[in-house]
């Protein structure tokens, strides 16, 4: 057991004590229990190193050239110097890509890289991570050299070789995952935990985020663009930089209190929400409270108005009985009339045959008549001109009319002679009308005339009967006439049988309604009880929704605080010889960068860094631009110091500085900064590994000659 | 044989009217029984004559117009007149021409002038036509007509007919008879050479206005 461990079981005792009223020692463990030990962390150095050995990587630039970068290289001070944007960039992120699975090279150069060769170290183990980046990020981590896997390569054994590769990988991902978890496993590295509201103000979600190797990296590569920062640009989201800081250094407790941290955070989003809920709940059961109360009123009213109604007797037999009763008069009256009406009809038509046949008879009549009346005219005439033609005919002509000359005895005995007229001398064509067939004719019209004359006496006497006959039927026709007059109008049984039905129909309207009603008691009594029934559940669900769960929830709450806040002041005594000990070497380092200034350094209990600077607390983003390089410098040599001089913390000894300084730097400065360098070269020559990649020409002095790639000006490193 | 009937009839009529009508000439130097003036008067006598009809109205008419007359001895007239069907049976059919009732009589004429027993004078315009026709009826015919005709009973008719109709309209020049017929639109609306309507139930309906009684 190490002297920075705590009892757990004492722990969880002590932290019951202090609640001993409300939970009992099993809630409070369970509270507090945690998957893993407590005692997970160690400041005792693991002695490890990662070291870098050489790097290959190759393809095709845009321009078409091949090229192939082998570089070979060493503990101590390693450093590139080139213009800016000629690659010295794309050299660190090439190998933070090797060695985390992530990567940011610029897109325009991505395409340019067919495949990545690293081989590297920790402690006296050597690793050749190869990732074959044509298409996916494919490859294997070798536990071999580049050499030997160049030269099995070469001669297509690789696959020999299962038990010596660690693992491989065949897309980002899978590397970035299983390259964290050999890292992790190396260096006693885990993912520690922070979690992020949600912006939005009324939602009580929290996301959990993890801390990844790629983001301990950072305490490793520090890229050009995070020297304002102790370590990264985000540091405060989530307090990153300070559990990079505790990861690194393997404080104590560091564990136990970000996992409890992570559980008060949820156990917060819990009451949060419950209390949203439970707002909600109280609103939902107000307003429903107050529409089942609004309802309850109708129905009790509904109910109330329906018992004073009561039950209506309705007796319609009466009325049904003189429907009845009517409506058999009526039938009975109906078919009376239709009888008499049927045999009026038919008397009728007896009565218009009679009026017809007479027609037709005085219609004969007439033509008799007619005809009688025209013989009669003929017979007159035939008659008048036989008994007087003889007056004319037995006369003489005695004068010619035109010239009133008498006509001579010659002419008269001439005529009688030879049958020619007297006065013209001409032989008359006309014959005189022959008596006989005159007599015959009249004897013919007289008898013609007596045959029209039976004729009409039988038609007059036809015509007689008949009138009989017409007169007798018109008798009798006034009298089914009379009968049929007498039948009594229904107008009145009707007018009854009318009112009736519709007296009858506002009955079983009536009934109808009050069955109706009668139906809707029932429904309104069974309702009013669903409604009783309601508000007592909504009265109940206010008590049972305000009290236990959110009570429980801020015990929990109040549990894990005092934890935390017993665990951090645990730590500050834990750490106390490990957090000076890095205070004074940050110091020391600090001004031996020639920041005389600052003559005391702290880390508070937040692991902020507190310089003091001509009596002045300043923290780290306080520093001029000049300053935060130095101080940065300072700290990351001093967690390597750590662990080289006093065996704590676990930093991989490894730095790439990229860019630090800019061309604007000061004279003075930037001498320093080389010097420091240079210092720090031989200080720690084979004790560490750091990386510089810079424009500033000077730097390339800051160390040994085989380990500076220098390129000339506007030159490319690869 | 219908057409020497009707011819026969026309002399008979024709005769009759001249005999009835005339005017008695006992001192005529040419001896004649009597004279009668106009045709027009001649085919306005026939008219009545022939429709009994429009006999009956006429004498309504004057009957109407005229105090004088006995309206009892109307009634019985046209009573009888209906009675014994003349409009049935006594009816000559006259064709209308131009202006009025008009049948020629010139061939009737020119036969009774044949036969001696008219004689006939008129007096020409200078145009070339006649007017103021006069007839002279001789007393062959006189004679004749008294000794002959009015014994034959189916002739009887004609000389009763005359005499009513003179007692009643031989005050009436000829001209006046023909303005009274026009009166009536049976007679006047008439087409050309169309035959006359009759107009029975006229008589009927003034007649029984008159004297509250049905004709037959």
């Amino acid at each position: 057991m190490s002297n920075t461990d705590i009892n757990y079981k004492n722990f969880i005792s002590f932290v019951h004590q202090n609640f001993e009223q409300g939970i009992s020692l099993e809630e409070v463990e369970e509270i507090l229990h945690l998957e893993e030990d407590y005692n997970k962390d160690s400041p005792a150095s693991l002695g490890k190193s990662l070291v870098i050995n050489r790097l290959i990587f190759s393809g095709k630039k845009i321009s078409g050239e091949d090229f192939y970068y082998d570089q070979q290289l060493y503990t101590g001070v390693n450093v590139w110097i080139a213009d800016n944007q000629k690659g010295k960039s794309t050299i660190f992120k090439i190998i933070k890509f090797a060695l985390t699975g992530t990567e940011n090279i610029k897109p325009d150069i991505k395409p340019w890289i067919n495949e990545i060769i690293l081989e590297f170290q920790i402690g006296n183990s050597v690793y050749t991570n190869y990732i074959n980046w044509v298409n996916k990020a494919k490859g294997a981590l070798y536990s071999f050299g580049i050499e030997k896997f160049l030269k099995f390569r070469e001669n297509q054994k690789l696959n020999i070789f299962e038990k010596e590769k660690e693992f491989d990988f065949s897309s980002k991902n899978e590397l970035e995952e299983k390259i964290q978890d050999f890292f992790f496993d190396h260096f006693s590295f885990y993912t520690l935990k922070y979690t992020q509201k949600n912006s939005s103000k009324e939602d009580f979600e929290i996301n959990t985020a993890n801390l990844s190797w790629s983001t301990y990296f950072k305490s490793i590569y520090l890229e050009s663009n995070n020297y304002e920062y102790l370590f990264f640009d985000k540091e405060t989201f989530g307090a990153q930089g300070r559990k990079i800081f505790e990861m690194i250094l393997g404080l104590p407790l560091t564990y136990p209190i970000n996992m409890l941290s992570i559980q008060r955070d949820k156990v917060s989003e819990d009451i949060g929400k419950l209390k949203l809920t439970d707002k909600s709940i109280k609103e939902t059961s107000a307003n429903k409270k107050e529409i089942i109360n609004k309802r309850y009123a109708e129905v009790s009213k509904a109910l109330e108005d329906l018992n004073k109604i009561g039950k209506i007797h309705f007796d319609e037999k009466p009325l049904i009985e003189e429907y009845n009763k009517l409506h058999t008069k009526i039938n009975d009256n109906r078919k009376r009339a239709r009888i008499i009406s049927e045999e009026y009809q038919i008397e009728k038509e007896k009565l218009n045959t009679l009026e017809e046949e007479l027609r037709f008879l005085e219609q004969d009549h007439v033509k008799v008549n007619e005809e009688i009346k025209r013989l009669t005219k003929q017979e007159l005439n035939i008659g008048l001109y036989i008994d007087a033609e003889s007056f004319f005919s037995n006369l003489d002509i005695k004068v010619c009319p035109h010239c009133e000359i008498e006509i001579s005895e010659n002419k008269k005995e001439q005529e009688r002679k030879d049958h020619v007229c007297g006065l013209c001398g001409e032989t008359p064509k006309q014959q005189k009308i022959d008596e006989a067939e005159l007599q015959n004719k009249f004897s013919r019209i007289k008898d013609e005339k007596n045959g029209y004359s039976n004729k009409i006496a039988l038609i007059q006497n036809n015509i007689n009967l008949q009138k009989i006959k017409a007169e007798n039927q018109r008798k009798l026709l006034a009298e089914v006439y009379s009968k049929l007059v007498s039948v009594p109008s229904d107008v009145t049984d009707m007018n009854r049988l009318k009112e009736i039905e519709n007296q009858i129909e506002t009955i079983t309207n009536e009934r109808d309604k009050q069955r109706h009603l009668l139906n809707k008691r029932e429904d309104l009594i069974k309702e009013e009880a669903v409604l009783k029934f309601q508000l007592g559940e909504i009265a109940k669900e206010r008590v049972t929704n305000n009290g236990l769960t959110l009570e429980k929830y801020f015990l929990k709450k109040e549990v894990l605080n005092f934890a935390l806040k017993s665990l951090e002041r645990k730590r500050i005594s834990l750490n106390k010889e490990i957090i000076s000990k890095l205070e004074e070497l940050i110091l020391k380092e600090i001004q031996a960068f020639g920041l005389s200034s600052i003559n005391k350094i702290e880390i508070n209990d937040k692991f902020d860094l507190i310089f003091t600077q001509n009596q002045v607390n300043v923290n780290f983003s306080e520093l001029t631009e000049g300053e935060k390089l130095r101080a940065k410098l300072a700290f990351y040599l001093s967690l390597i110091q750590l662990d080289i001089e006093h065996n704590l913390g676990r930093h991989p000894r490894f730095l790439i500085f990229d860019a630090p300084g800019s061309e604007e730097m000061i004279e003075d400065h930037l001498h320093g900064l080389s010097e420091i360098f240079k210092n720090v070269n031989k200080r720690f020559s084979n004790k560490l590994q750091i990386f510089v990649g810079s424009a500033i020409r000077e730097f390339s002095q800051i160390t040994d000659v085989k380990k500076a790639l220098v390129k000339g000006k506007n030159d490319f490193v690869f | 044989m219908q057409d020497s009937l009707k011819e026969f009839r026309n002399r008979l009529r024709i005769i009759i009217i001249l005999y009835t009508f005339c005017e008695r000439e006992n001192n005529h130097p040419n001896g004649y029984y009597g004279i009668f003036r106009t045709e027009i008067k001649i085919q306005a006598l026939d008219f009545l004559l022939r429709y009994p009809d429009f006999l009956s109205i006429e004498l309504i008419d004057l009957m109407d117009n005229d105090s004088t007359i006995n309206r009892e001895e109307i009634k019985e007239i046209i009573k009888s007149i209906y009675e014994n069907k003349e409009p049935d049976i006594r009816v000559e059919e006259m064709e209308k021409f131009f202006f009025g009732a008009y049948e020629s009589i010139d061939s009737v004429i020119a036969f009774l002038v044949s036969i001696g027993f008219i004689k006939h004078d008129s007096k020409k315009r200078t145009d070339g036509k006649t007017y103021d026709k006069i007839y002279y009826i001789t007393q062959d015919c006189a004679s004749k007509i008294n000794n002959h005709l009015k014994d034959i009973t189916a002739v009887k008719w004609y000389f009763n007919r005359c005499e009513l109709i003179k007692k009643y309209f031989d005050k009436f020049s000829g001209s006046e008879l023909k303005d009274r017929q026009y009166k009536y639109t049976e007679y006047s609306d008439i087409s050309y050479q169309k035959h006359i309507k009759n107009i029975n139930e006229k008589v009927k309906y003034a007649f029984s206005n008159r004297f509250n009684l049905q004709l037959a």
